[in-house]
């Protein structure tokens, strides 16, 4: 078992490093660099050779290129942020725990919600309920990110004003509430984002739940059970859902760097300063440090979040091994 | 100053920083009454975050919003007609006639947030940072013909004076000596070529009305009233600056009153829709502050012809596009048809003489006909010589109005005969397009500047310089006299007919086909009185805007 990880671990390197270079490829090729904000007309063209050479993007390509791998590689150094000239570990550390935050909410809706759902259509398989509630969670998950953040926001923040509308916190009052009431603050800004972000993915979960259900209560053992006498309750959830929460338990497993990443659409419309909007306004401003510095994390998340899976999945299903 | 204006780029107006103005377009006021001013909080919403405190090394126009409130410099400025200078740390100043110097004297009250006095000492350390190329400031060009070494003199603690190699325009000389004084004592122990990343952002020692309470990245800026400040100081507690990127998301909040403003209505419908859900919101217009242009790039053998130019601009109904696009229901109109690329609102400038050219589609085909170009094979496309008049309109994805626009402006040349198939692309790649001249014919705008300078835009290339700016490739010999004659021009009574000759001669050739000035609307809670809101900034003076104490929504 250390075995196989350590040596998906160590797969893991050429592929992060192949990230952080295609990505670099990829700005290269797109038009223009982080010093075009100062490409104006009344922005006198010296300025912008200023600039490119304090930022280094007046020297060739692959030289930039060979200096980032080397800092990445030999100290794991991922330089300065072009536009905000400040460290980019610095950047990610403000901007991660905001993301991380939402994401534990959106997967508590993800997994209570989606269990949840699943399971009641399993058990009503075909019937009414499992049609019904079919068809409203194709339509949210098939709902676009966009429109659904701003229903709820229209209908729970400015219809019905039983939430805030956006951002982390309330920018008037915060400072003047109490600690306990602080955090009240901060709960209730969490939950129209959490819910933009779980409803769709939950949705999905559902999706997945009921099948991995039905396919499991159609086993023999499940038959044995109910054969001798086992209440429904019991079989579905002690005998049933077990094994049934494997494929979502890898589901979780790969939603991990989906998490971290953050998702531009429903950081942007609540105004929520987390990864998402941190990568979005990188890309728009070319900012090569940032954006290797995001990718590499991202790809690290990736390879951690599939392993995680399969460890996962040899920890609840005792029939697998890994050599 | 004029920049590109692919609307996805954080490009609004970026002005040199002053502070406090007049003359904005106001309705009246609501209400009255001589109510005492009240301790409120006002909270504006705003797309993007400040990127930087600092005057010598900002960039954006949502850095220059916090920095003229929390920075004073040599001299106010206000807008009426042109851009004024009403004193500022500087108590008076002498510019002679020569234009070749300016004497600022120092107020001596005035002290930073800290305490420490304002001294010439900050003047000159503001300007050495601006004229260090390891600083790269973007006004870094405002000191290349500052004498001596591009750095002001000291001649005394409160007496400062700029001397210049030539003498230029006198109010672009004024300006350029009006930067945003930077605190000398505060500043001076951190790296240059870093100042944007250093923590005298995190609580810096400021001059203006304001002071930064708190910045909370990506989530909102507090600025409340420094007490330090020489000038009338604040009666508003707290003015909190919270990010909202999302448009519709800024909507809601201003429609629900959680935000007390926001800078710009994107539709007409939008604020049709403000005034009908929440009539407490004021609606402000700026001016006449961006313009949308069709430009026809003149190396394309199709528009190398000046009569058919004039004939595309003939057939193309701006009237229709305003009234369409940029009319409330109401019938208020928030465009009006161009002529030039300089705004209307410099009002010394427009030229009597110049007149749009009418929509007249008969001349149009006639003017067509004439030129050869008619539609020979009876597919309803003109052509000449075997060639059809067909071209692709590029403009830039994300932007609706624009996109209506293109859809308008392909009907109208089609009733003529003249294919425009419409394309649009992401905005970096289509203003790298546009600078490349790498595009037959593009829909683009630019938004006003307060100063004319056009040689970027319209000056023909030079053996040892490329205007890229100059996107359509237009050269014209006596434009480029003019230009040269107009920038050597200080006086502006003598420069005013030569900007008018410029921008007739320009109209003529019609290199673009000059769409619509449109004007942005700041929607604002009628409980603020007195909001300086004009072409020079949404937040400009906040130290004066104020809340009668019986519409107090946050007593603190």
């Amino acid at each position: 078992m250390l075995n196989y990880i350590l040596r998906r671990l160590l797969l893991a390197v050429p592929l992060t490093l192949a990230v952080v270079t295609l990505l670099f490829v990829l700005v290269e090729l797109a038009p223009g660099n982080a010093a075009d904000k100062f490409f104006t007309p009344e922005t006198p063209p010296e300025v912008r050779e200023l600039i490119e050479k304090k930022w280094g993007l007046d020297r060739p390509a692959h030289e930039r290129y060979f200096l980032m791998m080397k800092n990445i590689m030999l100290s794991a150094d991922f330089g300065r942020s072009m536009v905000q000239e400040k460290p980019v570990t610095e950047i990610i550390a403000e901007t991660l725990p905001n993301t991380v935050v939402l994401s534990l909410v959106t997967l508590l809706v993800v997994f209570v919600v989606g269990v949840l759902l699943g399971t009641i259509q399993a058990v009503r398989k075909y019937g009414l309920t499992d049609n019904v509630i079919t068809a409203v969670s194709l339509f949210f998950y098939s709902m676009p990110e966009f429109w659904l953040a701003l229903m709820l926001m229209l209908v729970f923040a400015l219809k019905l004003k039983w939430l805030p509308a956006s951002g982390m916190y309330d920018v008037v009052l915060y400072e003047y509430l109490t600690p306990l009431a602080r955090i009240q603050d901060r709960l209730m800004h969490l939950v129209l984002p959490g819910l933009a972000l779980g409803i769709a993915h939950s949705a999905g979960t559902a999706r997945y739940m009921r099948s991995s259900l039905l396919e499991v209560v159609g086993q023999d053992y499940i038959r044995t059970a109910r054969a001798k006498g086992v209440s429904e309750r019991r079989v579905v959830f002690r005998h049933a859902m077990r094994n049934a929460l494997i494929p979502v338990i890898t589901l979780m497993g790969l939603s991990l760097p989906v998490m971290f990443s953050g998702s531009v659409i429903v950081e942007s419309i609540f105004a929520w300063p987390g990864m998402g909007r941190l990568i979005i306004t990188a890309i728009h401003t070319q900012d090569v440090p940032l954006l290797a510095a995001c990718f590499f994390f991202f790809a690290v998340l990736v390879v951690l979040g599939n392993l995680l899976a399969d460890v996962m999945y040899a920890v609840v299903d005792p029939r697998i091994r890994f050599s | 100053m004029l920049r590109p204006r692919p609307e996805l780029l954080l490009t609004l107006l970026a002005l040199t920083c002053f502070s406090c103005g007049g003359g904005g377009h106001r309705p009246d006021a609501p209400g009255g009454g001589s109510d005492e001013p009240g301790a409120d909080t006002l909270v504006f919403a705003r797309q993007s975050d400040s990127e930087s405190l600092i005057s010598v090394v900002y960039q954006s126009a949502s850095d220059n919003d916090l920095i003229v409130n929390m920075f004073e410099s040599l001299t106010d400025s206000s807008f009426d007609c042109r851009l004024e200078h009403p004193p500022g740390l500087a108590e008076r100043y002498e510019h002679p006639e020569d234009g070749l110097s300016i004497t600022y004297h120092l107020r001596k009250d005035a002290v930073w947030s800290d305490g420490t006095p304002i001294t010439a000492a900050d003047v000159a350390f503001t300007y050495d940072l601006i004229a260090d190329p390891a600083v790269a400031s973007p006004r870094i060009s405002y000191t290349e013909k500052m004498l001596p070494d591009a750095r002001p003199r000291v001649l005394d603690d409160h007496t400062v004076r700029f001397e210049f190699t030539q003498a230029y325009d006198r109010q672009t000389q004024m300006s350029h000596t009006g930067m945003a004084i930077v605190p000398k004592h505060a500043l001076e122990k951190y790296d240059r070529a870093s100042l944007r990343g250093t923590d005298f952002e995190k609580d810096p020692v400021v001059s203006g009305p304001w002071k930064l309470h708190s910045w909370e990245k990506g989530q909102a800026i507090v600025l409340t009233p420094n007490d330090e400040y020489f000038g009338q100081k604040p009666t508003l507690r707290r003015v909190i600056f919270k990010t909202v990127p999302e448009y519709a998301a800024r909507v809601i909040e201003l429609e629900g009153n959680t935000v007390d403003m926001i800078e710009s209505f994107q539709t007409v419908d939008d604020i049709a829709a403000m005034k009908k859900n929440n009539p407490e919101i004021e609606m402000y217009r700026r001016g006449w502050r961006f313009m949308d242009y069709v430009g026809w790039n003149l190396r394309n053998p199709l528009f190398q012809d000046k009569q058919v130019r004039q004939a595309l601009t003939l057939a193309i109904d701006r009237d229709k596009i305003i009234n369409d696009l940029l009319t409330t229901q109401d019938g208020e109109k928030l465009g009006k048809v161009a002529v030039s690329w300089i705004t209307p609102e410099l009002c010394d400038y427009e030229s009597q003489n110049l007149k749009p050219f009418p929509y007249d589609l008969e001349k149009a085909k006639q003017m067509l006909d004439a030129r050869g170009w008619t539609d020979s094979d009876g597919d309803g496309v003109r052509d000449k010589n075997g060639k059809p008049f067909r071209f692709v309109l590029l403009t830039n994805t994300g932007n609706q109005r624009r996109a209506k626009a293109s859809i308008i402006i392909q009907a109208n040349l089609k009733a003529v005969g003249v294919e425009a198939q419409l394309q649009s692309v992401e905005s970096n790649n289509f203003f790298e397009r546009l600078r490349k001249k790498d595009y037959e014919a593009a829909l683009a705008g630019w938004s006003a500047g307060l100063f004319v300078d056009p040689t970027e835009l319209w000056h023909s290339d030079t053996p040892d310089h490329t205007y890229e700016f100059n996107f359509t490739s237009y050269s014209n010999p006596r434009a480029d006299e003019l230009i040269e004659r107009g920038m050597a021009t200080p006086d502006l009574e003598a420069v005013a007919p030569i900007w008018q000759e410029l921008q007739e001669v320009i109209y003529d050739d019609q290199p673009y086909t000059f769409l619509y000035w449109r004007d942005e609307v700041v929607g604002l809670h009628q409980r603020v009185r007195d909001p300086q809101i004009n072409i020079l900034s949404t937040f400009k003076g906040l130290n004066d805007w104020w809340v009668p104490s019986s519409e107090v929504k946050f007593s603190h």
